[in-house]
């Protein structure tokens, strides 16, 4: 990552340090979960000359229409085909639901189709490595907070230690119920969320500020995550945290006779 | 469409063999279909699972609900297909997927991931018209080939076509307020008879009386060639409303008079569809009506059909009734007659929850997406 900055993650063509990418193995790693859509290619001969393919178009909806072209190209760039890699990783949710679905389902048939075993990372975990890559470094060696804009006055929201270990399981909150995760320690909140969640949370009383507002998930660090990981027993589920929208319906049905 | 188009000789189809895959709805259907070079289809495997359990306690079919139920279990439905047809992926010539008119969200599910498994495996994609492989199912199981009339009647759509060809359909008439198995499952759903609604009113519909009760026809006598079936929900409520409490025979009487009214509205809008059907096809074209669609499996439409049929000169043809609901043999197949015309699309390709066949066709009022 270059010089860190409070500037969102936009990175096209990033290129990781030397040394960091060590696995020895292909992964393709894709996310479709929320404002953008990403994917990322590693390879590793297990030489010290990794290559990364990385592409990143921040998106609101489309993520459908965009994934499979821009895995497509980014395939190509990097000189592989699927029976080449080793692993798939993609992101879980939380985020929409239907760009959820997306990444899901195209990991499961990658998967499928391709006999490889599949990561997943959830979207709170992934932008919880890359704001601690992103933020001051001032700011290093605090909490952070990942608050997602949930929508209807609620936020995805997970507690990371500075190291970047998960502190509070993912969690659908409201505004007032995320800001009280900074009753304990000081927290950085970062991500769509993160500016009023910290306002709550000031008004509050606690202590607690905003950073990196536009933090996307974003592949390019799916693949370090995916090479810590173990590729999960059994098929890959979807974090959606909150329900689908629907309610029994009540018996309209005529009256009958009793038998 | 525009008019009927002469009869062409079809160029040289190669055999092909196809993954089709179906999530527009509530079934999350899988299925490999193998196409000669003569055009000959033979379905190697066919799965398909409901959703009604997942459904049953709405009363009807939850979008959200289906698309979760579709992404948890899509990966697996289509490797039981594979290995069913003993098919590997790097053998398959295609992968089709419905691409709409249905569910956006459970539309997307099954795109994408005939998407990723053409990727893979450098494969043509071929977005599917989930009516159009309704409108193809009958060339799958025979021997039939266009140009023939089309009756589609499902849960979402009860149109009248004219198939002149693969990718060549001219719209002749669409309801105007309910699809024909949206009225079972309403009229099932007011009797207390549960979802999905046909199976249920055709089995209690089997001891009534079909005249106790002079339901409306609707539309008949009507010169364009639409449906409707609000005023006859209507008038079977109100009614069945004035029974209370229903006795058996109450419910079997009305589910009874209630079919034969479908039948009765049906029947006249063919009849007349027929007469439409003789005028634009070319001269000495044989006189063909198929059924295609979910409600293709009522037995007292497919009766009111055949004597149809039999007395204006028609020969009706209806799919076996596990193509008639709605199943990923179809979309293969459908996948595999559009491959054979060089018809493929791009990775990009966005689903379309509303997807007329006949673009050309003057809204309906009041269709909305079932146009």
């Amino acid at each position: 990552m270059r010089d860190s900055q409070d500037s969102p993650l936009t990175t096209h063509h990033w290129q990781p340090t030397a040394g960091r990418y060590t696995g020895g193995m292909n992964i393709l790693a894709f996310d479709t979960c929320l404002g953008a859509c990403s994917v990322a290619v590693g390879l590793d001969a297990g030489s010290a000359l990794e290559k990364v393919e990385a592409l990143y178009e921040e998106m609101a909806t489309g993520q459908a229409e965009r994934l499979m072209p821009m895995i497509d190209t980014a395939m190509r760039t990097a000189g592989i085909g699927f029976a080449d890699l080793n692993r798939i990783a993609v992101t879980i949710g939380p985020g929409t639901f239907t760009g959820t679905r997306i990444g899901i389902a195209a990991a499961r048939a990658f998967a499928l189709a391709t006999a490889t075993s599949v990561i997943g990372i959830s979207t709170l975990q992934l932008m919880a490595e890359e704001a601690g890559h992103a933020v001051n470094s001032s700011r290093r060696g605090r909490a952070l907070a990942v608050t997602v804009d949930a929508h209807r006055g609620q936020v995805y929201a997970q507690v990371f230690a500075a190291g970047g270990s998960p502190e509070s399981p993912p969690q659908l909150l409201t505004i007032e119920q995320a800001a009280v995760l900074a009753a304990e320690r000081e927290l950085i909140f970062v991500g769509s969320g993160a500016a009023i969640v910290a306002t709550a949370a000031t008004e509050a009383g606690y202590t607690a500020e905003a950073a990196l507002p536009h933090l996307q998930p974003n592949a390019a660090f799916l693949l370090f995550a995916a090479q810590k990981c173990e590729p999960q027993e059994g098929p890959l589920k979807p974090l959606y945290l909150r329900p689908a929208d629907a309610k029994p319906q009540a018996g309209k049905s005529l009256a009958r006779a009793r038998a | 469409m525009t008019g009927a188009a002469p009869a062409t000789p079809q160029p040289a189809r190669p055999a092909s063999v196809v993954l089709g895959i179906e999530t527009s709805c509530d079934e999350t259907a899988a299925a490999v279909v193998a196409r000669d070079a003569a055009g000959k289809g033979r379905i190697l495997s066919n799965i398909v699972r409901s959703q009604w359990e997942e459904h049953r306690a709405f009363g009807g079919v939850v979008p959200e609900i289906a698309a979760r139920a579709h992404a948890e279990c899509l990966d697996e439905i289509v490797s039981a297909a594979m290995s069913g047809a003993g098919v590997l992926f790097e053998d398959l010539d295609a992968v089709a997927a419905t691409a709409g008119p249905g569910l956006n969200s459970g539309l997307i599910v099954g795109l994408i991931t005939g998407k990723a498994i053409a990727l893979a495996h450098g494969k043509p994609l071929i977005a599917v018209n989930h009516l159009e492989a309704h409108a193809l199912t009958v060339g799958l199981t025979s021997e039939l080939a266009p140009p023939y009339l089309l009756l589609l009647v499902s849960g979402g759509h009860t149109q009248l076509l004219l198939v002149h060809g693969v990718g060549r359909y001219e719209r002749l008439g669409t309801t105007i307020d309910d699809a024909l198995g949206e009225a079972f499952d309403k009229t099932a759903k007011l009797l207390g008879l549960g979802f999905p609604g046909g199976p249920a009113v055709e089995a209690a519909a089997r001891n009534g009386d079909p005249a106790r009760f002079p339901f409306p026809r609707p539309m008949a006598g009507r010169a364009e060639l639409h449906f409707s079936f609000a005023g006859l929900k209507t008038a079977v409520r109100v009614r069945a409303q004035a029974l209370q409490p229903l006795t058996d025979q109450d419910i079997a009487d009305v589910c009874a008079s209630f079919q034969a009214a479908v039948a009765g509205s049906v029947a006249d809008r063919i009849a007349r569809a027929m007469s439409v059907a003789v005028e634009r096809l070319p001269a000495g074209t044989p006189r063909h009506l198929v059924v295609a669609g979910g409600v293709a499996a009522n037995q007292a439409l497919r009766t009111a059909l055949q004597d149809l049929t039999d007395s204006k000169g028609f020969t009706l043809h209806v799919p076996p009734v596990a193509l008639c609901g709605d199943n990923a043999a179809m979309i293969a197949w459908a996948g595999a007659e559009r491959l054979a015309l060089g018809l493929t699309d791009p990775l990009d390709f966005s689903v379309r929850p509303r997807w007329p066949l006949d673009a050309s066709a003057a809204p309906a009022i009041g269709a909305g997406v079932k146009a």
